[in-house]
């Protein structure tokens, strides 16, 4: 266990909302190894961010992360004393759980933790700089949190990072301002910031999403080149599968608040073993093929407040059983090999569950994606 | 640099404004129905007395005239004469304006140095019981009239318990000769801020209760914003994400609303001098629109547009220094 | 928050950006925010007794001219006379305090629960009737500026150009000018010190550039919005376009706007009315009774309390329901 950098076990963080508890990230679990990429892939809502954010203990009020265990290197973040095993009792609203003794004050996560060892890249570029500071100002404050500098240390520093994420004219651009700089630009500020940290571990929220592809491009050779010379480790959540096979040695697949899929990124891609991953797969138009329509996913995601019994994915399920509505699958090992390669699906062997004589059931197909439609009410997204 | 650029700009825009306030105002004056000069002769007068009138006053000559006259005697500071005090107008006002700035800058004072800290307990506390008083006195300030409140603080403070006295403003430059109760200049001071308490209190407080609200509301936006849980995520202190992060974003609106509490704040000085027996502008104000004396009405009227009209130039010029993104980039 | 898809989503959706969630669910928000429930009891029973009052007060003085209802004994405060006596009747002793309490003047009585007034009129009486005055020149007023400043903020929105600089620069003339000051210059001006309609108008045309600016600001941010370009390729007009988008998304802050404006014009009306505008004896109002108070303060200090009081209790009650719509109509801005 100690040869993981970061080591998420059952990671659940909830939101009550007038609409019942959010049950944004439900049983999360997975692990990053030093200097590796693992990417978190997932469509909106499946609460990629809240991860993120969850596991610097950024959540805000009034959702609260309610169970499981965040460990890096050798310290608790999150940890608890004991926690039911299908998550805690929210019947009413949120259970007011009090970390575990082993837990990081606050004060110690904000000290120790933030910044120094895991910096998190945030999605909007514009949005996460403060319009009234400019961006040296920004960048160098957060050196100087981080790591031992003074104020002119720091200064200096913060020029060298800007330069190393390949922003031209670095020393001229320290005193603009986030409006006076593109996107692309201010989202290279972020990776500085990140960087400028010496982390072990960078958690990159969609950091190109809002970006267009060639500015992407760009990004993404700064981001490899980063990786070889400071060997940092990545936590890469994108909705994009492209980026991920470009980018990531593992992937995690989420789902509705679970982790659906583990595997490397070769048997992610060749070697799928989870029907959601699949249709992902299929869903991506290929440009040297022909057809009538696109296969998309029919339906939606379900709201994180009522999911849907068993499986969650089983109402858009093409291999759906019934089994599949009684039994909700864990992510669990189904095959061996160098990497393990887990899988939250009932029709491996590993699970027992008699998948072959369960009969298959209806679900909605392509024609019924209108029908199936978006809720009325909503409640509040994972971020 | 961009800042006085734009501060010369915002100058240069205003002089349309002003001169649409005088346009405007002499318009009132002069081309309305009802003859100032039967106000001041009363109904029936004979026609020498009318065409004395006239001519005194200039009131024959065409309405063109008398425009043009009249702007290039506001050039000059010349505002006229007042019918009731029969002295120049400008004169009257320069003895009146004192006391009222006076009161008007101590209540903006006593306004933003209890608002703001109010507001940023009540911002950092949210939903504390702290923030919960806060609010609701808040409430009460923006709601209550600020003549009712002059009139309590009287009534209490003044003829019940006798802390304070019920009338009139002591400029603290004033000559101790003319001061009750002050042998020195320093008497004078202290008999100032004493006749200063109860009234910059009662014109103060709706000042301070809508300054608090807002910045409650910006601060509390501006602690919600991405850019403050990004500094969060840094390991940035929380002390230093209020004051470097949030609290600078949150004064921008702040700063506009204080820009347009100035035209309460003038409307709230009429009627404190009222109750207080002050002797300001805005009791002129009110004696010259008492006695319908039309120059007086005027010339205090310009008077205060053009002290709002510069009062919301240095808003907007604070607000430019504040907030970069308006000099350096395109406006609006 | 970063990264809100679905709301992101919901935003760009053309005719509303609000976040999707149902009407329903968000009245019965308001119905569980106690203080905006409180301000609509305020507001629904002030509002309740101004317009008996005007009934009693307007609408039968005006027909009481009439021999046909003069006839029928319909008077101006027939209602007050049939019920207890008129708000203006001076029958009482002077400056009695409220009952139960003991002054100068005498004893305080059951028939005059708070005292009487300068002149011996009922105290009560007058506090709800003085509520018509204040109702009416508030609602009216705003009524007034927000028409008027959303006509004149969709003009200037939709046309810019030298329109839109020549009507915000008009518009901020307005602004220029003290309120108070220009309110009490045009009535002096028009020689019309007691003309209710003047006052109403005055403070309407200077509700106008609050509105104004709100209107212009969303008729710009539709106009410039992708989605309309969109409609207009698929063959609407440009006129039906804005007009479709702008009015659901601006009801709402209009809306919010004006109820907390009535309220403000409400102070305004007793600040007028104390300084001696707007009303003359015998009407009741709030401010009049407040400006009559400061005369007899040492003599009767309770006159004093109740004219306040009543404007204080009724802009609050304004101004809490106004708070409590916005965050039902216009819930983009957090509070």
């Amino acid at each position: 266990m100690s040869e993981h950098l970061l080591s998420v076990d059952d990671l659940r963080t909830y939101f009550p909302t007038d609409q019942g508890v959010v049950r944004a990230v439900d049983g999360v679990s997975f692990d990053v190894r030093p200097g590796e990429v693992v990417g978190l892939v997932g469509e909106s809502g499946a609460g990629k961010s809240v991860v993120a954010r969850s596991l610097l203990r950024l959540v805000d009020d009034p959702g609260r992360i309610v169970g499981g265990e965040v460990r890096f290197r050798d310290r608790t973040l999150v940890g608890f004393d004991d926690t039911p095993p299908d998550g805690p009792d929210v019947s009413d609203s949120l259970p007011d759980r009090e970390f575990s003794d082993a837990t990081l004050s606050a004060a110690r996560m904000r000290a120790d933790v933030r910044g120094n060892e895991i910096a998190l890249v945030f999605q909007d570029p514009t949005e996460s700089l403060n319009p009234v500071v400019s961006v040296g100002a920004q960048l160098r404050e957060v050196l100087e949190t981080n790591r031992d500098l003074d104020r002119a240390a720091a200064r200096e520093e913060a020029v060298a990072m800007l330069r190393a994420v390949d922003i031209p004219e670095p020393a001229a651009r320290y005193d603009d301002y986030p409006h006076q700089l593109s996107r692309g630009l201010c989202q290279r500020v972020l990776l500085a910031m990140a960087v400028g940290c010496e982390p072990g571990l960078i958690v990159a929220d969609e950091p190109t999403t809002a970006l267009d592809v060639t500015i992407e491009a760009g990004i993404l050779e700064t981001v490899r080149d980063l990786q070889a010379r400071y060997d940092t480790a990545f936590l890469w959540i994108t909705h994009d599968l492209g980026v991920v096979a470009d980018l990531c040695d593992r992937v995690a697949v989420m789902y509705c608040g679970e982790v659906v899929e583990q595997a490397s990124v070769e048997d992610l891609f060749y070697d799928t073993k989870h029907p959601y991953t699949r249709a992902l797969l299929d869903a991506i138009p290929r440009p040297d093929r022909t057809v009538d329509r696109f296969d998309v996913i029919p339906g939606t995601m379900p709201e994180a407040v009522d999911p849907p019994s068993g499986c969650r994915f089983h109402p858009r399920c093409p291999d759906a059983r019934a089994v599949c509505t009684e039994v909700t699958p864990d992510c669990r090992v189904v095959a061996d090999g160098e990497q393990p390669h887990r899988s939250a699906c009932v029709k491996h062997d590993a699970f027992d569950a008699d998948y072959e004589h369960s009969p298959p059931i209806d679900v909605a197909d392509a024609t019924d994606a209108d029908e199936a439609g978006e809720t009325e009410q909503g409640g509040p997204d994972d971020r | 640099m961009g800042l006085t650029r734009y501060a010369i700009r915002r100058l240069l825009q205003a002089v349309p404004v002003v001169l649409g306030l005088l346009t405007v105002t002499f318009v009132l004056a002069n081309a309305i129905p009802g003859n100032p000069v039967e106000v001041m002769l009363g109904p029936s007068p004979s026609l020498e007395e009318v065409a004395r009138i006239e001519a005194r006053y200039g009131l024959d000559r065409p309405l063109a005239e008398r425009y043009v006259n009249y702007l290039a005697g506001v050039l000059r500071g010349d505002l006229g004469t007042s019918l009731y005090f029969e002295v120049p107008v400008a004169r009257k006002i320069a003895e009146r304006l004192p006391k009222t700035l006076l009161l008007v800058v101590a209540s903006y004072a006593f306004a933003l140095l209890t608002a703001i800290p109010l507001g940023i307990v009540s911002a950092t506390r949210r939903n504390s019981a702290t923030d919960h008083v806060a609010r609701v006195v808040s409430l009460l300030g923006v709601s209550t009239p600020s003549f009712w409140i002059a009139l309590l603080l009287v009534l209490v403070f003044a003829h019940g318990l006798g802390w304070f006295p019920a009338t009139d403003l002591v400029l603290p430059w004033a000559d101790p000769a003319t001061v009750d109760g002050a042998a020195t200049s320093l008497g004078v001071l202290g008999q100032s801020a004493w006749h200063l308490v109860l009234p910059t209190v009662a014109l103060g407080t709706l000042q301070m209760a809508s300054i608090a609200r807002i910045e409650r509301a910006e601060l509390l936006s501006a602690l919600s914003a991405d850019y403050v849980t990004h500094a969060r995520a840094y390991g940035v202190s929380e002390r230093r994400v209020l004051t470097r992060h949030a609290f600078r974003n949150a004064q921008l609106p702040v700063i506009t609303v204080i820009g347009l509490q100035l035209s309460s704040a003038v409307a709230g000085a009429v009627l404190i001098e009222v109750v207080f027996a002050i002797n300001g502008m805005g009791t002129l104000v009110l004696t010259g629109i008492y006695n319908l004396d039309y120059p007086l009405i005027l010339g205090t009227t310009v008077v205060f547009g053009t002290v709002f009209v510069l009062g919301t130039i240095l808003t907007d010029v604070a607000y430019a220094w504040l907030d970069p993104r308006i000099t350096y980039g395109e406006a609006g | 928050m970063a990264g809100n898809p679905r709301a992101e989503r919901a935003e760009a959706a053309p005719g509303s950006d609000s976040p999707r969630v149902g009407w329903r669910a968000r009245l019965a928000t308001l119905g569980r925010d106690r203080s905006a429930l409180a301000g609509l009891v305020v507001v629904a029973t002030v509002l309740a007794v101004a317009t008996v009052a005007f009934v009693d007060a307007v609408v039968f003085g005006f027909l009481g001219e009439f021999g046909f209802f003069a006839s029928l004994g319909v008077e101006q405060y027939w209602l007050a006379k049939t019920v207890w006596i008129s708000p203006t009747a001076e029958v009482a002793p002077e400056l009695l305090p409220p009952v139960g309490l003991e002054n100068a003047f005498g004893q305080g009585r059951l028939a005059h629960p708070l005292g009487t007034d300068d002149r011996g009129r009922d105290v009560l009486l007058r506090l709800l009737y003085g509520s018509r005055v204040a109702v009416q020149v508030g609602l009216v007023a705003t009524l007034v500026g927000a028409i008027g400043g959303s006509a004149v903020g969709a003009v200037a929105g939709y046309y810019g150009g030298w329109v839109d600089d020549a009507l915000m620069r008009g518009v901020e003339v307005l602004y220029a000018i003290p309120f108070l000051i220009l309110v009490l210059a045009l009535l002096a001006v028009l020689q019309a010190r007691d003309s209710l309609l003047v006052v109403t108008a005055t403070v309407g045309v200077v509700n106008v550039p609050e509105f104004a600016r709100l209107i212009r600001s969303r008729v710009l941010a539709v106009r410039e919005a992708t989605y309309v370009e969109a409609a207009r390729a698929a063959g609407r007009s440009h006129l039906g376009v804005v007009w479709h988008h702008v009015v659901p998304n601006s009801l709402g802050p209009v809306v919010v706007q004006g109820t907390v404006r009535v309220g403000t014009a409400i102070l305004v009306v007793a600040a007028l009315s104390f300084l001696g505008f707007g009303v003359s004896e015998p009407t009741p109002s709030w401010g009049a009774m407040l400006a009559t108070a400061r005369d007899v303060m040492l003599q009767n200090l309770w006159f004093s309390l109740w004219p306040g009081l009543a404007i204080l209790v009724t802009v609050v009650g304004f101004t809490l329901l106004g708070d409590g719509l916005r965050d039902t109509l216009d819930p983009r801005r957090s509070q």
